[in-house]
């Protein structure tokens, strides 16, 4: 006749043998390598930060060139949407974008280049900081 | 302490939070009826306990939360293996004997028919059964972890007592 003590006292033997078997160094390594292998393609495409300096990067590189090549009269060819030279350090980053996609519409002769932070001025690069800080 | 530690991104913590629960998670998932896949299941519930760590309340036990993660990845286990072949319960290897070559027939027989009753338990008795019987933790920890009331826990634990002691007579 089993009791409730009986039971108590068999139970925690349930399992020994499983118990016995596994290898939790294995175990720890096996995980970390998963949620590794899980979070890897993920991290590069989620990290915000990283998007944000390449989208600023991008711009300010692209402006940058047209912006030299526009006001050293390269191309000959008129901006109409910069009423002064000045007005494109006052330009935020939507309107910078706005401007590049129309520049890239209406003027086949400019190019995004690509360019190093080496090329852009001062006023560039503390635009560049400034967008990085959000 | 380690819990916070991973969450911060510390994989030794990780790494000693398994060491520190890995077997006792193996005998419960084992006496839960994990069977040969007992090293497969132990490693995909600590891959989901990490996953979502942020949902570990500290006040809580982590060795119930643990379980119950374990018990979930189990029944998902029961479920994909009912899908495929089912072995007959009175086919299936319970208790190795070569384990242990002095354990009493007697005893081996009762660990035996244990093993098949707790198998037989519906899921939330079997579940406080273990964490109870097997683990040692308190009516409070396992009603956290099952998200149900202490009296709730005690009830299918006494129900779990008396339904093995009709199975083991």
């Amino acid at each position: 006749m089993i009791d409730e003590r009986d039971l108590e006292k068999l139970a925690p033997r349930l399992g020994d043998r499983a118990a016995e078997r596994i290898d939790p160094n294995q175990v720890a390594s096996d995980v970390l390598a998963r949620l590794a292998a899980e979070a890897e393609p993920i991290r590069w495409w989620r990290r915000p930060a990283l998007l944000r300096i390449a989208a600023a990067v991008t711009l300010v590189a692209g402006a940058s060139f047209f912006a030299l090549r526009g006001f050293s009269g390269g191309a000959g060819v008129v901006n109409e949407g910069l009423p002064a030279p000045v007005a494109l350090e006052e330009l935020g980053v939507t309107e910078l974008a706005e401007l590049v996609d129309s520049l890239e519409v209406d003027g086949p002769v400019y190019r995004l280049v690509p360019a190093s932070l080496d090329d852009l001025s001062e006023q560039q690069l503390e635009l560049l900081l400034e967008e990085m800080e959000g | 302490m380690l819990i916070r530690a991973w969450r911060e991104g510390e994989e030794t913590a990780a790494a000693e939070l398994v060491r520190r629960h890995a077997r006792a998670l193996a005998r419960y998932l084992s006496a839960g009826g994990a069977g040969d896949d007992v090293d497969d299941l132990v490693q995909e519930t600590f891959f989901r306990a990490f996953r979502r760590i942020e949902t570990f309340r500290g006040e809580a036990s982590f060795r119930g939360w643990l379980l119950a993660i374990g018990s979930n990845a189990l029944k998902d286990y029961r479920r994909r293996l009912k899908r495929r072949q089912v072995l007959p319960l009175e086919d299936r290897e319970i208790v190795d004997e070569g384990s242990d070559p002095h354990m009493h027939a007697r005893e081996r027989d009762l660990l035996e028919q244990l093993q098949a009753g707790v198998e037989r338990l519906p899921p939330m008795q079997r579940d406080v059964f273990l964490m109870r019987a097997q683990q040692g933790l308190e009516y409070g920890a396992i009603a956290e972890a099952l998200e149900t009331s202490v009296g709730a826990a005690r009830v299918h634990y006494h129900h779990a007592v008396k339904r093995l002691k009709q199975i083991l007579q």
